[in-house]
């Protein structure tokens, strides 16, 4: 079975927490915020479409507004496909990081 | 503030976006635009909002790539079927590109060689060269001799200069014996510390070696080898001259190609007092025969120092200011030359003119030949724009294409470039491998060459064809003459003007190469050889040359202290009656025996040469000298014969003034000279011969030098090959640019032969109709080849004056200028003419034969 990678995981993540509004502008300043590192427009665009293609996610079309020059918006939510993958990511970090408090001693 | 994305902003990102995408994206672009407004200035937002776009472009470009694999196999297969259907067409557009990127290359490689010249230093931003400046005729003059006694004297008297090194200019052949070899070799004079401030570093032994050592020598691995094949040199004997023994002190890394500092022997400077019998010569204040390097603190301002050390020279010859020196930074002297005027610079900016000159060439016939295939392709674009194309995607295809094959190109062209490698060296007298090119740099350089030129070439079909309507093409109204002849007009045009203008430059500077060369040097300098004088020889001087006068093909022998166009030795103070007290020229010394006019055939303007003349014992020379012209108007006397003139020490008798001769490159306009009688200094002998048999009267003369000199090489050299090699520059510099406008107006020639063929195939019906009509053959050519002479002409007007401005400029370089005749830019003028004429011909006869039936058939 793949495993996402952590960029693809950071952004399920973030689609997951936006529940409001998940488009790529929020998702792309949730992110900035949260890692502090600067997220490019393609940064998050290219996994989203990726997650998209393979299933991970679903969209939705949304309204046009005046503000992005009458265009429409996309939204994405996860689909089962995509919660199935983040909960394996999940697990196998909890093994590799079960019981370790520092890193003086082994466990 | 800006409300919207501006029209490029939209445009860059049509190109990159998947299409079903693009309005979305645009409208989180908006957004994001909308947020950005108000968190800062103007430009701020500006700033921000491209920095936002421009970096996500490479990775929206990857991904829109890897997304559209279907349609590449389509792509692929339209431009193979291109391709094979137009392979005249093909072929011309590669080799045009091919030749364009190997002459990119080169001249790239070559500019990045010369930029990187003397990079290598450590201190190099400490290193300075200590320069003159002189007064002659009324100005200063800048020059980089120093005297001998400046460097040490500086670096103990400024604290601010932390070292010095000198250097004698010039270099010696001296004998180097080992028990293993034994051979002349160059030698250069100087300090040790030159190793300490410059990045030479040594590979064994130690520079503390030479601290007590009045008899170090320093040697390159290649000697080091040369002498004592595997062995450590460290600590061994050379005896030098074969009297003197030294000891190695230690072996240096061969000095690098791009270093203007280069030798493989050093002597202490102290020596050549020894040497060259020159007592106190290297402690002396009055001559600038020495090259003087110095290194300045880190703190140091230059200005200051300068300001310090500018009457220094003055105080130490105690004279009258008319040398002062200055501090010019090492690195750029190169480049920039000692005055910052610019010197290897200009070849560098020419290479690069050069490079882009030629790609441009190149970039044209690509972008005529497309756009006279664009009526085919026309069909192809609308058929496309038909089934629903955007186009973005026509865009790419193209561009695609024409890098692709730009591309194919760029890989015939590195295969030519390393096969050309030996060749591109023997014109500009560089030392290139084919693992020069294998430099991250050069690979890079390449490709980015590649990459811009398959962008630019193909940018015609990529945006303006991409535009067409498809109705209008589908119609079939797109035939005829439109707007874009004018263009490939243009282009044409401007590629003859570089042709031409190149073609003038050429036969410029090969005229005044041969002028150079013709140039009446003021003497006669064919059939005599040279060979040093040493040991012996140099001893028993006047035995040697009866001995070698004895020999029948011998026509006269004379001897001098150098060579005789590289005379260097020179020196001030010069005073005679009615001096004014302001002149004091820098004079050049020449010292001879009474037989230099006569093997020389140079003339006498009055008084008489040498003869019979008494030495002083104190200083080796006679009583009397020769002046040369110049030397007698800058005394301003009419009949300076019989007068005296002095410097410090003696004082001299003018016995007569010899017509003026060039004792130096060229280049130099002649300076004043005086010529003693000094057999103590005689280090060449120069032998005039007259004999069939060349070999056999050098045999001769090889004999004659073992009954004086046996055990020491026999060198003998031949003047006028000398003189070759001196204008090598200018004779390579000429063969560069022949090349160059050869393949300028192969390049052009190709382009035109292209469109020709295009336009003679649109015209097909119309010569027809022609015909039918009763035009002859004659006249059908006529009527085809008179549009592109009147191009010629017109690229003609353009070129020349570009080209005069070119010469006027590069021949202010030379006291001796050729005139610009105005057959040069004739026979250019009428070259290309002739060049069009032939190239249209083939087209237009082929098509003014055809049977008009045939190409009124499908009316």
């Amino acid at each position: 079975m793949e495993y996402l990678s952590r960029q693809e995981e950071m952004v399920l993540l973030a689609v997951f927490r936006l529940g409001e509004d998940p488009s790529l502008v929020n998702i792309r300043h949730y992110l900035n915020n949260t890692t502090e590192k600067h997220w490019s427009m393609s940064s998050v665009y290219i996994p989203l479409d990726r997650l998209y293609k393979s299933g991970h996610l679903k969209t939705e079309v949304g309204e046009p507004t005046p503000v992005r020059g009458g265009r429409a918006k996309k939204f994405y939510s996860l689909t089962e496909k995509g919660v199935n993958a983040l909960q394996k990511v999940r697990q196998v970090n909890n093994t590799l990081w079960d019981g370790i408090t520092d890193f003086s001693s082994t466990v | 503030m800006k409300k919207n994305p501006g029209k490029i902003a939209r445009f860059l990102l049509r190109m990159v976006l998947p299409e079903e995408e693009y309005a979305f994206l645009m409208g989180d672009y908006e957004e994001e635009l909308n947020i950005l407004n108000g968190s800062g200035s103007r430009l701020k937002v500006q700033f921000k909002f491209w920095k936002l776009i421009l970096e996500s472009l490479p990775g929206f470009f990857g991904r829109s790539f890897i997304r559209s694999s279907a349609m590449f196999k389509n792509y692929f297969k339209i431009m193979v079927r291109n391709v094979t259907r137009n392979k005249g067409f093909t072929f011309i557009s590669t080799l045009s590109l091919a030749t364009g990127i190997t002459v990119s290359t080169f001249a790239y490689i070559f500019i990045l060689d010369d930029l990187s010249y003397d990079s290598f230093h450590e201190k190099g931003d400490k290193l300075y060269m200590i320069c003159t400046e002189y007064f002659i005729n009324g100005r200063w003059n800048p020059g980089t001799g120093t005297p001998p006694a400046a460097g040490p004297a500086f670096k103990e008297e400024y604290p601010d200069i932390v070292n010095t090194a000198r250097m004698k200019n010039g270099t010696s052949r001296i004998v180097m014996s080992t028990p293993l070899k034994k051979e002349f070799d160059v030698v250069k004079f100087g300090d040790a510390s030159i190793f300490e401030m410059f990045t030479f570093p040594l590979k064994s032994g130690s520079l503390e070696n030479t601290n007590n050592d009045p008899y170090w020598i320093l040697i390159s691995e290649k000697i080091a080898e040369k002498y004592f094949d595997k062995t450590e040199a460290v600590g061994k004997t050379i005896i030098v001259d074969n009297t003197y023994e030294f000891t190695v002190a230690g072996v240096f890394e061969d000095m690098p190609l791009n270093s203007m500092i280069r030798f493989d022997i050093m002597v202490p400077l102290e020596f050549h007092e020894r040497y060259a019998r020159n007592e106190g010569g290297t402690r002396t204040w009055t001559n600038l025969s020495f090259r003087t390097y110095a290194e300045l603190n880190e703190n140091a301002s230059l200005d200051e120092v300068n300001a310090k050390i500018v009457n220094r020279i003055v105080e130490g010859n105690g004279n009258s200011e008319q040398v002062r020196p200055f501090l010019r930074k090492y690195n750029e002297i190169f480049l920039y030359g000692i005055t910052g005027d610019g010197y290897a610079i200009g070849r560098v900016i020419l290479f690069g003119i050069i490079g882009i000159f030629i790609l441009s060439l190149a970039c044209i016939n690509f972008m005529n030949l497309s756009i006279a295939r664009s009526t085919t392709r026309a069909k192809e674009v609308g058929m496309r724009k038909v089934i629903g194309a955007h186009r973005a995607n026509l865009i790419k295809q193209f561009l695609g294409e024409s890098i692709f094959l730009s591309g194919i190109s760029a890989v015939i062209a590195v295969g030519a470039a390393i096969i050309l490698v030996p060749h591109f060296n023997m014109l500009t007298g560089k030392s290139f491998t084919p693992s020069t090119l294998n430099n991250t740099n050069v690979i890079i350089g390449i490709i980015i060459i590649t990459f811009v030129t398959g962008l630019i070439s193909g940018s015609y079909p990529a945006f303006i064809l991409s535009a067409f309507r498809p109705v209008r093409i589908l119609k079939g109204v797109f035939l005829g003459r439109n707007s874009s002849f004018q263009v490939r007009k243009a282009l044409v045009i401007f590629q003859f003007i570089i042709s031409i203008a190149l073609i003038i430059c050429t036969l410029g500077v090969k005229k005044q190469y041969e002028e150079m060369i013709r140039h009446d040097l003021g003497y006669n300098a064919e059939h005599i050889v040279y060979m040093p004088l040493m040991g012996p020889s140099k001893e028993q001087y006047f035995s040697y040359k009866n001995e070698i006068l004895k020999i029948p093909e011998i026509k006269t022998v004379t001897a001098a202290q150098a060579g005789i166009n590289a005379v260097y030795w020179n020196g001030h103070n010069w005073r005679w009656e009615g001096r004014n007290p302001e002149v004091d020229p820098l004079i050049t010394y020449l010292h001879v025996d009474e037989d230099l006019a006569k093997t020389f055939e140079m003339k006498m303007i009055s008084g008489s040469f040498f003869n019979n003349e008494t030495i002083n014992e104190s200083n080796g020379r006679s009583g009397n000298v020769i002046i040369n012209e110049v030397f007698a108007e800058i005394m301003e006397d009419a009949n300076p014969v019989g007068k005296q003139i002095t410097n410090e020490e003696d004082s001299y008798v003018i016995k007569g003034v010899i017509k003026n001769f060039n004792f130096k490159n060229l280049n130099n306009r002649i300076g004043p000279l005086i010529i003693f009688y000094a057999p103590a200094y005689y280090n060449y002998v120069y032998v005039k011969l007259q004999s069939d048999d060349l070999t056999g009267t050098i045999a001769k003369i090889e004999d004659t030098h073992n009954t004086f000199n046996r055990g020491f090489p026999f060198v003998v050299n031949f003047l006028d090959e000398e003189f070759e090699t001196i204008y090598r520059g200018e004779e390579l510099f000429g063969i560069t640019l022949s090349t160059v406008a050869l393949l300028a107006v192969l390049i052009s020639c190709l382009g035109l032969f292209g469109l020709a063929s295009c336009m003679t195939d649109q015209r097909t019906k119309e010569i027809g109709i022609r015909k039918t009509l009763g035009a002859s053959r004659v006249n059908i050519i006529y009527l085809l080849s008179v549009e592109f002479t009147k191009w010629v002409m017109i690229a003609n007007m353009i070129a020349w004056p570009v080209a005069w401005m070119f010469l006027r400029g590069w021949l202010t370089n030379y006291a001796i200028q050729m005139s610009m005749g105005l057959w040069i830019f004739l026979g250019s003028g009428f070259i290309a003419v002739i060049v069009t004429i032939v190239t249209v011909s083939f087209q237009s006869f082929k098509a003014a034969s055809a049977d008009p039936v045939n190409s009124l058939r499908y009316e």
